[in-house]
C-alpha cells in the first residue's frame, strides 16, 4: 500500500511537470500552428543554464531564477525571430523540420558548453520528508505539484482575460482576420514562443531538481509530446489532465510491471500510449477534430 | 526538362525521355564509367566513405519517396533501417541463412513494420504522423535493446555478405554490390515518379482530398508509400549490417533520423537527384568535420573547451538544416537546375 | 449519343447537418441523362454540400443517393470516381506541384492499370500505357485550348487558366456525369463565354475532331452545373433546381423558374416597377 501511494505521488508530480512542458507546446501550436519539436532540447538548455547560474556563478536563488526567466524569454524571442519568422508562409513540413534543426543545434551547444553532460542542481526545496498515510515522500514532489498548479492557473487566467492572451487565441483561429484587426501577428508569435520557453524552463528546473540534469531530459521533452497527443494538441485542459495520467502510467507501470517484464519498461510506456491514442482517438481527449472543407 | 534550343520532340516517347540528346547520353555513360572505375582511383578509405554514401543513399531514396513525393512526414527512418539491419544480422548470424535471404527479408520486414506504423497516416497528417514515427523509432530501438535475439544492449556480430561462393570481404567488392543496388533504386524511384503511382503520391501530397475525389485510394497509396520507403530502408540496413560487421542500437538513434530528414531537404524534396546531393553533402561534411577540421582546430587553438569536438557536429548540422530551410528550401537540386539552365543560356543567363 | 432520358442520379430525402447547422433538409431530385441541370440558390443554400454528398465526401445523416440504380450514399470518394462521377471545385483544388499535363494525367489514374512494380520497371508495359493515355490527355488540352501552359507548374497559372485545367482534369476521368461547382466564378464576360462554350461542346461531343478520345468524341451527356450567373444558367440549362437554406424550393425549365414567385423572392429579387 505504501508502495502504491509512493508510486502515485511520484507519478502525479512527474506527470504535472510533463503537463507543464506540454503547455509550452500547446501555446505555440495554438497561436501559430507550429509544432515545436525542439521542446526537449529547450528544457535541457534551460536546466543547464539554471545550473550555470546557481552552481557555476553561485548567484543567490532569487537572482538565478530571475536570470533564467530572462534567458528563457530571450531564447524564445531569438528562435522565433531568426528561425521561424523567415519561414512564415512555408508549408508545415518546413516548420517542423526547422524546429528539428533548432533542437539539434541546441543539443550541440549544450555539449559544447557543458561537456560533462551529467550533473545535479542544488537542493531547491526543504529536505524533510512528509508522511502521507503509510508512505514516506520527499517534500519536493508536493512542491512540484504546487508550483505546476500555480503556473496553470496563471496561464489560464492570462489566456482568458489578458489582451495578449486573447490575441493569441484569435491568431490560432485565423491569422488574416487578426491582422485585419490591427494586431501584429508576428508579435503574437514572438510572445507565444517566449512564454513557451519560460514554461519549459520552469518545467526543466522542476524535473532536474528531482532527477538531476542528464541528456535524458530530451527524452522527457518527447514524453511531453505523448501528453500533448493524449490531451489534444490544442487544449490546455487536455495537457493538464493528460500529464498526470501519463506520469501515473509511467510510474505505476514501471513499478509493477518491471519485475514481470523487462527492466526499462517504464521508458517505453509514453510512446506506446502515443500509438494507442493514434489508433483509437487521434485528436486526443480534448482536442478539436478538424473538418476540412473542399 | 529544358532542352537546348533546336531540339524538337516528334513523339510522346521523345518528350518523356530522360536521356534525350546525344550530350545527355554521353554524360550519362561517362558518369557510369567514372562510377564503375572508382576503385581504381579511390583509396580504400575513400571507398569506405563511398560505400557509406551508397548505403545512406538507398535509405534516403526511400525516405524521399515517402516524405518527398507522398508528403508523409516520417522522423523514424533510422528505426526502419535498424529493422532491416537486425533482421539481416539475426538471419545470417543466428540462423546462418544466406546473405540474399537476409537482404530481402530485411527489406520486407522493414516494409511490413513500416506498414504497421504507417497506418495512422490514413487518419492524421503533419505533426501527428511525425510524432507517431518518432514513437515508432523509440519502440523499435527499445525492442532491439531488450530482446535477447537481437543481442540486447551488447549488440550482434554480422558475417560478411556472400553470393554463391563469393565473399564480399573488401571495400571494393562491397562497393560494386552497394553501387549496383543504389543505382537500381535510383532507377526505380525515377520511374515511379513519372508514372501513375508517382503521380498518385504527388497528388496525395499536394491535395489529398482532391486526389481522393479523382479516384486515388488514399489508404492503399499512403500505405504503399510507407512500404516502399521502409523496404528501401530495410535493404540499406541489411547492407549496412554486413558492411560494418557489428550492430549496436546506438547506431540508429533519433539523431540519425533527423539527419536523414535533413539530407532529403537539403538535397531537394521530391526530386530524383535530391537524395544524391543531400546524402553526399551531409556524409562528406561529417567526414571532413570529424577527420580533418576538428583535429586541425584542436591542434592550432589549444585553448578549445573539451566539449568542442562532440559539440560542434550537432551545432553545425543543426545550423545547416536551418539555413537551408530559410535560404534555399528547394534544396541543392533546385540550385543544380538553375546552374544547368544558366549554363545553357549563357551568356544570357540571369 | 443516346436519346434516352433515364435517371442517372436519384437523390431521395437527403439531410445533412454539421452539429447544429442544417446544411441540407430533405432534398429530393433526379439528375437525368442527356440534360444539363443547373442548381442555383443563394450562398449557403447547400449547393456545394449537395455535390459533396454525391462525391462521397460528406456523409449525410439521412436519405439515399442512387447512381444508375446503385446505392452510393456515403461511398468512398475514390469509388465514386471509379463509377464515373467527376467534378470540379468552387475553390480550385489542383495539384499545385504538378504541371498542367501531369495534373490531367493524374486524373487518368482510374483508367490506368499500372501497379507499383510495373511502374518501377517502366520499360515495356508502363511505357506503352503512358503513351496511350498521353494521347487522350493531349486531345483534352487541345480541346480546352491550354496548349501554351501544358508544361507550366499549375501553382503559377492565373485563375482563369486554372479553372480550365480543372475542367480538363474532370474530363480526363471519362465520366458519365460531370459535376461542375461554380465553373465561372470570378471571371469576366469573355472568359465566361469561353467556359459556357466548352460546357456545351462537352455536352454535345466533338465527333470527328477527336476520333481517338472517347470522352471528347461522344461527349459527357449528363452535366450538373452549380452557378450564380443567371444569364448563363438561363441560356444553357435544360432544367433548373433551386435551393434555399438547405431545402429545394423549386424545379423546372428556365421559363418556369424565371416566373416562380418563391424563387424570385428568395433569390432573383423583386421586380421594380
Amino acid at each position: 500500500m505504501a508502495e502504491l501511494l509512493q508510486f502515485t505521488i511520484t507519478g502525479i508530480a512527474v506527470g504535472m511537470v510533463y503537463a507543464l512542458i506540454a503547455l509550452g507546446f500547446v501555446l505555440i501550436w495554438k497561436s501559430s500552428g507550429v509544432a515545436n519539436l525542439a521542446l526537449g532540447q529547450i528544457v535541457l538548455l534551460s536546466s543547464w543554464f539554471t545550473y550555470a547560474m546557481l552552481v557555476q556563478a553561485e548567484f543567490p536563488l532569487w537572482l538565478a531564477f530571475l536570470l533564467v526567466i530572462l534567458f528563457a524569454l530571450g531564447l524564445g524571442w531569438m528562435i522565433e525571430r531568426f528561425a521561424l519568422r523567415p519561414l512564415i508562409a512555408q508549408p508545415i513540413l518546413a516548420l517542423i523540420t526547422v524546429t528539428l534543426g533548432i533542437g539539434y543545434f541546441i543539443e550541440g551547444v549544450v555539449i559544447f558548453i557543458w561537456p560533462w553532460s551529467v550533473d545535479a542542481l542544488p537542493r531547491l526545496f526543504p529536505r524533510e520528508v512528509l508522511h502521507i498515510g503509510p508512505a514516506v515522500v520527499s517534500q519536493e514532489y508536493v512542491w512540484v505539484v504546487g508550483i505546476c498548479l500555480l503556473v496553470f492557473a496563471l496561464l489560464t487566467l492570462f489566456f482568458r482575460y489578458h489582451k495578449m492572451g486573447i490575441a493569441m487565441r484569435a491568431t490560432a483561429d485565423d491569422q488574416m482576420a487578426v491582422q485585419a484587426c490591427g494586431i501584429p501577428v508576428t508579435t503574437v508569435f514572438s510572445r507565444s514562443w517566449m512564454f513557451a520557453c519560460v514554461v519549459a524552463a520552469i518545467g526543466g528546473i522542476l524535473i532536474s531538481s528531482i532527477g538531476g540534469i542528464t541528456q535524458g531530459l530530451i527524452e522527457t521533452g518527447l514524453k511531453a509530446f505523448s501528453v500533448v497527443i493524449l490531451g489534444g494538441l490544442d487544449s490546455f485542459l487536455g495537457a493538464i489532465v493528460a500529464g498526470p495520467i501519463i506520469g501515473l502510467a509511467e510510474s505505476l507501470g514501471g513499478g509493477y510491471l518491471t519485475p514481470y517484464l523487462w527492466a526499462g519498461v517504464k521508458d517505453i510506456i509514453p510512446f506506446i500510449i502515443i500509438i494507442i491514442v493514434m489508433i483509437i482517438k487521434p485528436y486526443g481527449l480534448f482536442g478539436e477534430v478538424r473538418i476540412e472543407r473542399i | 526538362m529544358s532542352l537546348p534550343s533546336g531540339t524538337r520532340n516528334y513523339t510522346y516517347a521523345q518528350d518523356m525521355a530522360i536521356l534525350r540528346t546525344k550530350t545527355h547520353w554521353a554524360l550519362f555513360i561517362g558518369l557510369l564509367v567514372l562510377l564503375m572505375a572508382a576503385p581504381l582511383y579511390l583509396s580504400n578509405y575513400w571507398l569506405g566513405v563511398a560505400n557509406l554514401i551508397g548505403i545512406t543513399l538507398i535509405a534516403a531514396i526511400g525516405l524521399n519517396i515517402l516524405t518527398g513525393y507522398c508528403g508523409q512526414l516520417s522522423i523514424g527512418h533510422a528505426g526502419f533501417i535498424a529493422v532491416g539491419a537486425y533482421t539481416a544480422a539475426v538471419l545470417t548470424n543466428r540462423l546462418e541463412l544466406p546473405f540474399l535471404v537476409g537482404l530481402i527479408s530485411g527489406g520486407l520486414t522493414a516494409g511490413a513494420i513500416g506498414l504497421i506504423f504507417g497506418l495512422p497516416s490514413v487518419r492524421v497528417k503533419g505533426f501527428y504522423l511525425a510524432i507517431t514515427t518518432i514513437a515508432a523509432q523509440f519502440i523499435i530501438i527499445w525492442v532491439i535493446n531488450h530482446w535477447s535475439v537481437t543481442g540486447g544492449f551488447v549488440g550482434i556480430k554480422v558475417p560478411y555478405a556472400s553470393i554463391g561462393g563469393f565473399v564480399f570481404r573488401t571495400e571494393t567488392s562491397q562497393f560494386y554490390l552497394i553501387a549496383t543496388i543504389a543505382a537500381l533504386c535510383t532507377f526505380f524511384a525515377k520511374n515511379l515518379a513519372r508514372t501513375r503511382v508517382g503521380r498518385a503520391f504527388i497528388a496525395i501530397r499536394d491535395n489529398d482530398l482532391a486526389a481522393e475525389v479523382m479516384g486515388i485510394n488514399l489508404l492503399y497509396y499512403k500505405l504503399l508509400a510507407f512500404f516502399i520507403g521502409c523496404f528501401m530502408a530495410g535493404i540499406a540496413g541489411a547492407l549496412l549490417a554486413h558492411w560494418i560487421g557489428f550492430l549496436n542500437a546506438e547506431q540508429f538513434s533519433l539523431t540519425e533520423s533527423i539527419l536523414y530528414i535533413g539530407m532529403i531537404i537539403i538535397g531537394g524534396l521530391g526530386t530524383t537527384v535530391g537524395p544524391i546531393f543531400g546524402v553526399i553533402f551531409i556524409r562528406l561534411l561529417q567526414q571532413i568535420l570529424t577527420v580533418q577540421v576538428v583535429p586541425f582546430l584542436e591542434r592550432t587553438f589549444t585553448m578549445m573547451p573539451s566539449g568542442f569536438a562532440t559539440g560542434v557536429t550537432p551545432m553545425l548540422f543543426g545550423l545547416v538544416i536551418i539555413l537551408f530551410l530559410i535560404l534555399e528550401p528547394r534544396g541543392l537540386a533546385h540550385r543544380w537546375a538553375l546552374l544547368k539552365s544558366a549554363y545553357r543560356l549563357w551568356p544570357f543567363s540571369y | 449519343m443516346s436519346d434516352k432520358n433515364d435517371v442517372k442520379i436519384k437523390i431521395e430525402n437527403l439531410s445533412l447537418s454539421f452539429g447544429g447547422v442544417k446544411a441540407l433538409i430533405d432534398v429530393s431530385l433526379e439528375i437525368r441523362n442527356n440534360e444539363i441541370l443547373a442548381i442555383i440558390g443563394p450562398n449557403g443554400a447547400g449547393k456545394t454540400c449537395l455535390l459533396n454528398c454525391i462525391s462521397g465526401f460528406y456523409k449525410p445523416q439521412k436519405g439515399e443517393i442512387y447512381f444508375e440504380g446503385r446505392r452510393i450514399t456515403r461511398i468512398r470518394p475514390d469509388k465514386a470516381a471509379r463509377l464515373g462521377l467527376a467534378r470540379t471545385f468552387q475553390n480550385i483544388e489542383l495539384f499545385t506541384g504538378l504541371s498542367t499535363l501531369d495534373n490531367i494525367m493524374a486524373a487518368r489514374h482510374v483508367l490506368m492499370k499500372q501497379n507499383f512494380l510495373s511502374s518501377a520497371l517502366y520499360f515495356g508495359w508502363a511505357h506503352e500505357e503512358e503513351i496511350a493515355h498521353r494521347r487522350t490527355v493531349e486531345d483534352i488540352i487541345d480541346f480546352l485550348e491550354i496548349e501554351p501552359i501544358r508544361k507550366k507548374i499549375v501553382g503559377m497559372l492565373p485563375y482563369g487558366m486554372r479553372k480550365r485545367v480543372e475542367l480538363g482534369r474532370a474530363l480526363a476521368i471519362e465520366p458519365k456525369v460531370l459535376l461542375l461547382d461554380e465553373p465561372m466564378a470570378g471571371m469576366n464576360l469573355e472568359e465566361k463565354e469561353d467556359i459556357a462554350r466548352f460546357i456545351i461542346d462537352i455536352f454535345e461531343g466533338q465527333g470527328e475532331t477527336y476520333p481517338q478520345s472517347p470522352v471528347l468524341r461522344d461527349g459527357v451527356n449528363c452535366i450538373v452545373l452549380v452557378e450564380h450567373d443567371m444569364g448563363v444558367v438561363m441560356d444553357i440549362a435544360d432544367r433548373i433546381v433551386v435551393l434555399d437554406f438547405g431545402r429545394k424550393i423549386a424545379e423546372g425549365t428556365p421559363a418556369e423558374i424565371r416566373t416562380n414567385p418563391e424563387v424570385i423572392a428568395a433569390y432573383l429579387g423583386e421586380e421594380k416597377h
